[in-house]
């Protein structure tokens, strides 16, 4: 990215999101969150049906228990991958001799200024 | 690392294994459950690795075990998912509402999910750690 | 409504965007990534806030008054789940920098634009 453009699209990010999160604060929706959010359902009926006190446990389990095995997912995928990159590290790191091992290649050390 | 911060790593290694394994149990009654448990029980092998040195950790403790409980752990959250319908009134009574036993299947999905949590850390910690080690 | 809160996840959503755009060491971008998410989680949970309230957790002392007195459990439930996915984008970010590392010799963003080929 270019070094003029940095400023002001950094800046024009910082007051997008303070911009919202402002008009989010004075929003009138806090006072009555009880008839607008679901979550008089889940605490009314979570632990009647279910018979566990724990409410966010029943709601991470029993009414999103798909979004729950996304995660699951994506943290196996996050594990698998950290591991196959780092077999190949291991691998390449015992056929090259210790002194050698932070360059590579060799031609990449001084920047072309363009 | 010098002979007291090995000691006292060893020490304390399998209390905080003991205070994971209650976190991850209880998740259905206190605040808790498998994130946080499986990261105090990950937390409690960084310790005694940065003590003692991976070479000795990867001696004491062997990796296919984790292997192992990491595809076990998977294949019986993905059974527990399929069959919850008929393991909700079956395994666990409804009735009782402030003890253990009570919860009709989290406290299998708790346990089950701790495990797969804690054995992803460690996978991450381990691979991380390897690429150090002369 | 806690005004506090909002001023510290101000703070934090700045000092992140400052180190993701401002710094060159490759590390330093991914500790502003985890400063920034944390400053997210936490403007997410303040939301569900109530004056005079309790966890959502039922005991036998609170059994009655329990759906007028607690605290909004839905975004607490989100949020376990955003701190996974941001653990694991963290980890894979950090082998694929040790990677990066082993094959240019360097970890600097002003130095990485000036590959050529």
């Amino acid at each position: 990215m270019n070094e003029k453009i940095k400023l002001p699209v950094g800046l024009g990010c910082i007051v997008i999101v303070l911009g919202f999160m402002i008009f989010s604060i004075f929003n009138a929706g806090f006072a009555q969150w009880e008839s607008k959010s679901i979550a008089g359902f889940f605490i009314n009926e979570g632990w009647r049906q279910l018979s566990a006190t724990n409410t966010v446990t029943t709601i991470v389990w029993e009414y999103r228990g798909y979004d729950t095995l996304g995660e699951e997912t994506i943290l196996f995928t996050a594990a698998m991958g950290v591991f196959a990159i780092g077999a190949g590290l291991f691998a390449a790191e015992k056929t090259q001799s210790s002194r050698e091992k932070a360059t590579l290649s060799p031609s990449v050390k001084e920047p072309v200024k363009a | 690392m010098n002979e007291i911060v090995r000691t006292g790593a060893k020490v304390m290694f399998p209390l905080i294994l003991l205070f994971g394994i209650y976190v991850i149990v209880h998740g259905h009654t206190t605040p808790g459950g498998t994130f946080s448990g499986g990261s105090i029980m990950a937390g409690g092998f960084v310790i005694y690795t940065l003590a003692h040195g991976v070479r000795k950790t990867e001696i004491d403790m062997k990796e296919i075990a984790i292997n192992v409980l990491k595809s076990v752990s998977g294949f019986i959250l993905i059974m527990l998912i399929l069959f919850e319908l008929f393991l909700r009134t079956a395994l666990v009574p409804t009735e009782t509402l402030f003890t253990l036993w009570s919860g009709s299947s989290l406290m299998f999905f708790n346990i089950v999910g701790g495990v797969m949590v804690f054995t992803g850390l460690l996978m991450i910690w381990y691979t991380i750690a390897r690429t150090d080690v002369e | 409504m806690i005004y506090e809160a909002y001023l510290a996840v101000a703070v934090l959503l700045g000092i992140g965007i400052f180190c993701i755009t401002y710094k060159s060491n490759l590390v330093k971008k991914i500790i502003g990534l985890g400063i920034f998410s944390n400053g997210l989680h936490i403007f997410f949970m303040v939301i569900g806030y109530r004056d005079n309230s309790i966890n959502p957790i039922v005991t036998p002392r609170n059994i009655q008054s329990f759906p007028l007195y607690s605290v909004d459990p839905v975004p607490q439930a989100l949020v376990l789940t955003s701190i996974v996915i941001d653990m694991s984008v963290t980890a894979l970010a950090l082998i694929i920098i040790i990677w990066v590392y082993r094959r240019f010799g360097t970890a600097e963003s002003k130095e990485l634009e000036n590959l050529r080929g």
